[in-house]
């Protein structure tokens, strides 16, 4: 184990974050551990409400946890203060869902990608022209990686579809020259065929940068395509988690697989008839103790509403928080 | 913009448009500039009228010396309070000075009074509402509580004050009102920082680990500008009226100086029998106000992000 | 089986001073009774525009051209026309975002009384058992105890299914859905799925379901129409254009769509942009991002028809298809 470690960027223990509403408080994420070893690209999979866009907030900085570490190459984030600990989140960067809103619309291109810089990028050139020049270079570099170039430097955010936006998001994230990016549903605002181009351009730039990567979704057709492993997050807890092909095949949690189950196939006939008609208690009440998927499953038993199961990682690094998992047969 | 490129490489020569007439319903109607032009006009009437009675009282203003038919501070006992004639088109005053040439030279100290007390007033206003919107929390309630003290006076009556306290003269009416003024501009600078904020690129912005000045500079400021724009341009009209206000009831502007609400201020004795002197100058100010205030409301019609939904 | 509504040679266009948007180009389609066609394409393909103005809900800005009949009764298709038109006594139509529906100051009784006693078929006095029993009809538990409720109360699916009962309130023949599951999750999607399905399957409800997303077409419906740039390109039945999509286009847009079982290492996808609709197109809508693009796509596409009425605009017969394939 411990050379995994090793490879380790980014490690996550025990993380929460409470939000006070009016109705008390209100955990949105609750104790989730996560690894992400190099060049690997983790899926963080669940309806909305989950907490994966928290989880989000919460790896790159946004939010501030009420509990919990994160630790990044060794370093642990946000800790002003300690040693070994960095307030900042350099090395990170995020992708948004929406690059209609993510983009600044009064700004260039050119300006856009640039902003992303780090301290320092320009330091080889001196003096105004060379560094000008310098930057406008960085920039078509950073343009040319995902897919676009020189004519779009000038131009502004509404001159693009959505697909190129996303890209420009793309090259404004590379800019930061991140080891680990964040993606918080990449595709979700945009059109089927385009969502295609950025998959594969994710594929690419994995390849390429061996980056690290979270990427949050709700869709099981991208995270199949993309993701290297998955974890499945219900009311803020971690059900399951584990190489994508192990979670998406043999699914253990009865949550996960009501998500699998309920994916519509484009082959026609395939109807997967669903068993359970499981929204129907979506109070959504805030669970403090026992199973917090009870109330909507199918096989739960008293202990379920008493003690909350805990995670048990099968070989393979396969665990789910089950009392009562899919056996193997069902799945 | 991209509009101006195409259209050079698809336009055909006319003779061959005619040809294709068939198919001209289809094809892409490429207006000129001056269609487009006429469309604007067309859709903005008010506005566009507005634009050219301050256009004229801009040029009146900044022409005065040459355009005004004689010198505005020259006595002349001999035609003192004329009314309208060929020679004195506006009439004479009381000292026989051309009511016309005064009402020229005016234009100039309204518009120096407004450009000023509203350029002062979005000076301290802005930086307030940007900071005070970004923010928000602790700072925001302090800096809010701040400006309503200056909010809870009635209108007019803290210009007044200040302008007594301060002594009466035109740069401390200027002064007065712009201390009054600007709290307007903090407020609305505030809720539209506010709604900016709530934008995915200021938190994008916020992840680059960029500083909250430029971010206020770069992210903010431009998207959030065009509601204390139009404000801007309506209340250009009301400081007019305002400090005219002020020096009617005399703690403004001071003889010799040359300013409407003066005029109008120093006739009052006299303007049921020699109507021109009051009439004339409070004619300026009515047309002033009323050309900013069509501008305010073009402005705001034509910047709402809303009525450039049709892309 | 009786047709409910047929549309022939539907035009939208946008007019203005800088330029004429086509939003819809030629479409012509038609539901029977118990029949759930989806209207498939991308964004700015036209598919709402059609469904608006099929409803007549346009505004007085469009210029609409096409005939309608309603149960075999003609109705124009002019955006000013009267309001009391067939299309709201047969149809009713349900939109993306549920809860821009309704209004949250006042109970979900209070919303849906309006509704019925508007629509004419329900007098104030039978009002409570229609409520009750369309609420139950769309599977919700406890109908007594939603009505009471404010919007908020309600989750997104509940809040769909609500929309859903107060559609049915006016008792149409036809439902249109545009998106009606893009902002659900899943599980909530596959339940509004199957309470479409049972709708239609039931109660002879017709539904034209407008959507992207091919995984909801092949679960649910009987037809489909692919539109692209305003055309409808490709029409046929649900499994047929499914399993042996036609036209390039079609063939392309299942290929982006990556499956949960896995296997693809790539995805293909469709390169370019839509074209741009104030511009005249010429030939194939679809030609500058096709790979089998041929010197005569820049003519107008035929419709091509194959043995069971799948029909497609293409320039290719279905042997060259198969040969490329």
């Amino acid at each position: 184990m411990t050379a995994a470690n090793m490879l380790n960027t980014l490690k996550v223990r025990g993380l929460s974050k409470i939000y006070q509403t009016r109705k008390g408080p209100f955990t949105a994420v609750n104790a989730v551990d996560l690894d992400i070893a190099h060049g690997e690209v983790l899926a963080v999979v669940g309806e909305s409400g989950c907490g994966k866009s928290t989880l989000s907030r919460l790896l790159i900085g946004l939010d501030r946890s009420d509990g919990g570490d994160i630790s990044f190459q060794d370093r642990k984030l946000y800790q002003p203060g300690e040693e070994n600990s960095a307030h900042r989140n350099e090395g990170i960067a995020i992708v948004f869902q929406d690059p209609y809103s993510s983009l600044n619309p009064k700004m260039k291109v050119i300006d856009l990608v640039a902003e992303a810089f780090r301290y320092g990028a320009l330091a080889a050139a001196s003096g105004f022209r060379e560094r000008k020049k310098l930057r406008r270079a960085k920039v078509i570099e950073y343009l040319n990686l995902v897919g676009m170039g020189e004519p779009h430097l000038d131009r502004f955010p509404h001159e693009f579809s959505g697909g190129q936006l996303q890209r420009i998001a793309f090259a404004r994230a590379l800019a930061q020259e991140p080891k680990l990016l964040i993606l918080d549903e990449p595709t979700a605002a945009l059109d089927v065929s385009v969502q295609a181009q950025i998959l594969m351009l994710l594929k690419e730039l994995k390849t390429r940068l061996s980056l690290s990567m979270v990427f949050i979704s709700h869709d099981l057709g991208s995270v199949s395509f993309v993701a290297d492993r998955i974890m499945v997050m219900y009311l803020g807890n971690r059900v399951e988690s584990g190489p994508t092909r192990a979670v998406l095949d043999n699914p253990r949690h009865h949550y996960t697989r009501a998500l699998i189950d309920a994916v519509p196939s484009i082959t026609p006939g395939k109807r997967r008839e669903l068993a359970l008609l499981m929204s129907r208690d979506s109070d959504r009440p805030n669970v403090t103790h026992g199973c917090p998927f009870a109330g909507r499953c199918p096989s739960t038993a008293d202990r379920c509403r008493k003690e909350a199961p805990p995670y048990i990682e099968e070989e393979a690094n396969h665990g789910y928080a089950c009392f009562y998992p899919v056996s193997e047969s069902q799945s | 913009m991209t509009l101006s490129k195409t259209s050079a490489s698809e336009t055909m020569p006319v003779g061959r448009t005619n040809t294709r007439g068939a198919e001209c319903h289809e094809g892409p109607f490429e207006p000129g500039r001056a269609a487009l032009m006429g469309d604007f006009v067309g859709r903005n009437k008010l506005f566009v009228l507005g634009l050219g009675l301050f256009l004229i009282i801009l040029l009146t203003a900044l022409f005065a010396p040459w355009l005004a038919p004689y010198d505005p501070n020259n006595i002349d006992f001999s035609v003192k309070l004329e009314g309208p004639s060929w020679a004195h088109w506006m009439g004479t005053d009381d000292l026989g000075r051309d009511i016309l040439s005064r009402v020229m030279f005016g234009a100039r100290t309204s518009l120096i009074i407004g450009i000023n007390v509203i350029a002062v007033a979005m000076a301290i206003g802005i930086p307030i509402g940007l900071v005070s919107g970004y923010f928000g929390g602790r700072l925001d309630s302090i800096l809010m509580r701040l400006t309503d003290v200056f909010l809870a006076f009635p209108p007019l009556l803290l210009p007044i004050a200040i302008t007594a306290a301060l002594g009466p003269s035109l740069i401390n009416a200027m002064i007065a009102l712009a201390i009054s003024w600007f709290p307007w501009y903090a407020r609305i600078m505030r809720g539209a920082v506010m709604s900016i904020r709530s934008n995915l690129y200021v938190s994008a912005a916020r992840t680059m680990s960029i500083s909250h000045l430029k971010i206020l500079v770069r992210h903010i400021l431009p998207n959030a500008w065009t509601p204390a724009l139009v404000q801007a341009s309506m209340d250009f009209g009301y400081t007019i009226l305002a400090a005219a206000s002020l020096s009617f009831i005399g703690i403004g502007a001071k003889p010799p100086a040359i300013e409407w609400g003066l005029m109008v201020s120093l006739s009052r004795s006299k303007f049921l029998d020699y109507w021109w002197t009051a009439a004339f100058p409070g004619l300026a100010i009515f047309v002033t106000v009323l050309a900013v205030n069509l501008i305010g409301d073009g402005l705001r019609d034509i910047l709402d992000p809303k009525s450039r939904g049709q892309q | 089986m009786t047709t409910l509504l047929s549309v022939t040679g539907l035009n939208v266009s946008f007019p203005s001073i800088r330029k004429t948007v086509r939003a819809v180009r030629g479409v012509s389609l038609s539901l029977d009774e118990g029949e759930i066609v989806a209207l498939v394409g991308e964004s700015g393909s036209g598919k709402t525009m059609t469904a608006m103005a099929t409803m007549g809900l346009l505004p007085d800005s469009a210029e609409v051209t096409g005939e309608c009949q309603w149960l075999g009764r003609s109705q124009s298709l002019s955006p000013r026309g009267n309001r009391k038109s067939l299309a709201g006594q047969h149809a009713a139509i349900i939109f993306q975002n549920p809860l821009t529906a309704l209004n949250p100051f006042f109970t979900i009784e209070q919303q849906l009384t309006d509704v019925a006693l508007a629509s004419g078929k329900v007098s104030r006095k039978t009002v409570l058992p229609v409520l009750l029993d369309k609420l139950s009809r769309v599977q919700l538990p406890d109908p007594a105890q939603v009505l009471k409720k404010y919007p908020h109360q309600l989750s997104g699916g509940q809040i769909q299914r609500v929309v859903i009962a107060m559609a049915l309130v006016c008792q149409p023949r036809v439902l249109i859905a545009d998106e009606p599951t893009t902002a659900l999750d899943v599980i909530v999607q596959a339940e509004i799925l199957q309470l479409l399905q049972s709708l239609a399957r039931e109660e002879g409800l017709s539904v034209l379901l407008i959507t992207h997303d091919l995984g909801v077409v092949a679960s649910l419906c009987d037809r489909v129409e692919v539109m692209y740039a305003g055309e409808i390109i490709e029409s046929g039945q649900m499994s047929d254009v499914l399993r042996s999509p036609a036209h390039p286009y079609t063939r392309k847009l299942m290929a982006t769509v990556p499956d949960i079982r896995g296997g693809a290492t790539v995805l293909e996808y469709i390169s370019g942009q839509v074209p741009d609709l104030s511009r005249p197109i010429r030939g194939c809508a679809f030609k500058e991002r096709c790979d089998r693009r041929l010197p005569v796509c820049d003519e107008s596409p035929p419709v091509r028809a194959l043995n069971d009425g799948q029909r497609y605009r293409c320039h290719l017969t279905s042997e060259q298809e198969v040969e490329f394939s």
